[in-house]
């Protein structure tokens, strides 16, 4: 499962040999014709690759967690600041994965700040959560007047292909985004085994999603309906510039299928350029 | 007689024959029926439960009743701020409209009823039903827990009347449905006044959903 790492860099922030508390920093800023990773901190097994340029000025950076995995007891935290003007991408190379807790819970902050005319896209692949996993995670979202914003979350609960469903355990995820210091939008989607099973929440399908995008307009709207369709499980709508689409499926690759063509949809209106699909997607 | 005066109060403001069109709003349910997700008296009695339990008792009914002692406190800032908590907890542009729409309609009623700090209200876009009828069961000396009470069986009552007619179910199904659910409400009403402020909040994935899908229905009785 998860290699035996050598002790955290900071070992009194460790309750229990097994468990880490994790913490990356990273600040964005605009120099010149392109945008520059200017801090990079980080605390415990929790990094990034050297940022990359595959469009030009926007800076695509790889979150990286070595121990590829989440176990009760963890804590993760992940703060990134995008100045004034600066575009970043962030994305992850592999799913993200909260495993079965014998106890406690897993915990993840991020917190991310997207300042004046700046861009931000938080666009990481799937998070599987492990049939009894306890999970707590926390996004919280702070938007200048002007700062844009795409980010999704998708989860995968349970490992369906190996038979395995979410009949214990317990993730809730909390959603909180502010424009001005403004509270705008705040979810706290809590889902166990009855919500998993439920109409009222997932259904029985072990992938979920929520996709954000803002300034949006009706535009945006009709053109995400028409993409939806009659297609089943699929929905959007807006509220105060703000894009919420949600997805429901049997399989997370589907649903990030649907989330990247809405991002293909959206993306040159808000970042002002066309998709540029990170190539780690595709190995 | 304070208090069967004050009884008589929540009645008016929990009937169904409020003039505030709640009638016209089914929160979701028509696209959930529309989608086939609920067929059933069990299915609804299902949706609903799941709704009380992970909605409303989490947001409308603690928040209900911060705005209720902010009202009694004459602290309009924290009214505002209860309020923009609220919407904020809305996941759709459905939902929000509804509570503004029979937020400011309400607002309009209570000026007609002798309560003129509603007036501010007919216009403001954060207007929420749960902030007017905090304001009114303040004023006419409804309990606290009264309130929250009334307020959720007037959503049930009325989830019920959509339920009747959307599903369909029967008229005595519905009766059904509603007794056996209220008997949830004292201990989510109870749950509900002693959450702390950072254990607000409850979504449902489905509500949410349905909701939004509800908004590209071409062809729909209700407005939400």
């Amino acid at each position: 499962m998860r290699p035996d790492f050598a002790a955290s860099s900071n070992p009194d922030s460790i309750t229990d040999s097994s468990t880490w508390e994790a913490e990356l920093n990273l600040g964005f800023t605009q120099r010149g014709d392109k945008t520059v990773l200017v801090r990079r901190e980080h605390r415990g097994p929790l990094t990034v690759q050297r940022p990359f340029y595959p469009e030009g000025e926007v800076c695509h950076v790889y979150l990286l967690h070595p121990p590829g995995g989440v176990v009760a007891g963890d804590h993760l935290t992940i703060v990134a600041t995008v100045e004034n003007d600066a575009q970043a991408l962030i994305t992850t190379p592999a799913a993200g994965k909260f495993y079965r807790s014998g106890g406690g819970e897993a915990q993840q902050t991020v917190n991310l700040k997207v300042a004046e005319n700046a861009s931000l896209e938080w666009l990481p692949q799937e998070t599987i959560v492990y049939e009894g996993a306890q999970l707590n995670s926390s996004m919280n979202i702070d938007l200048a007047e002007h700062g844009r914003f795409i980010g999704w979350e998708i989860l995968a609960l349970g490992r369906p292909a190996a038979g395995e469903g979410f009949d214990s355990g317990a993730a809730t995820l909390n959603w909180r985004i502010s424009r001005i210091g403004r509270l705008v939008y705040m979810e706290r989607l809590r889902l166990d085994a009855e919500a998993f099973q439920a109409r009222w929440g997932l259904f029985g399908h072990s992938a979920c999603g929520t996709l954000f995008v803002y300034p949006a307009s009706s535009l945006h709207l009709a053109a995400v309906q028409e993409l939806i369709g009659d297609e089943a499980n699929r929905g959007v709508t807006l509220i105060e510039g703000l894009l919420i689409c949600r997805g429901l499926d049997s399989r997370a690759d589907l649903l990030k299928g649907f989330f990247e063509r809405v991002w293909g949809l959206v993306r040159g209106d808000i970042v002002g350029k066309e998709v540029c699909a990170p190539r780690i997607w595709a190995t | 007689m304070v208090t069967d005066l004050s009884l008589l109060r929540l009645l008016q403001l929990v009937s169904p024959g409020l003039p505030i069109g709640m009638y016209s709003y089914s929160q979701g349910l028509e696209r959930a029926v529309q989608d086939g997700w609920i067929t059933s008296a069990e299915q609804t009695s299902d949706w609903l439960h799941g709704l009380l339990q992970n909605g409303l008792g989490l947001v409308d009914a603690p928040i209900l009743a911060r705005l209720y002692d902010a009202w009694h406190e004459h602290g309009i800032t924290a009214v505002e701020n209860w309020s923009q908590t609220l919407i904020a907890c809305r996941e759709t542009a459905e939902l929000r409209a509804e509570d503004r729409q029979t937020g400011q309609a309400l607002a309009r009623l209570l000026v007609n009823l002798e309560l003129p700090e509603a007036e501010v209200w007919l216009k403001r876009p954060d207007a929420t039903l749960a902030t007017l009828f905090a304001l009114a069961a303040a004023r006419w000396q409804i309990s606290k827990a009264d309130a929250v009470t009334g307020y959720l069986w007037g959503w049930l009552e009325n989830q019920v009347l959509c339920a009747v007619k959307l599903v369909p179910l029967g008229q005595v199904a519905g009766q059904r449905l509603l007794k056996n659910l209220a008997d949830e409400l004292p201990a989510l009403v109870e749950r509900a006044l002693n959450l702390n402020d950072a254990e607000i909040g409850g979504s449902c994935f489905g509500l949410a959903l349905a909701s939004s899908r509800h908004e590209m229905q071409y062809s729909r009785l209700f407005r939400s």
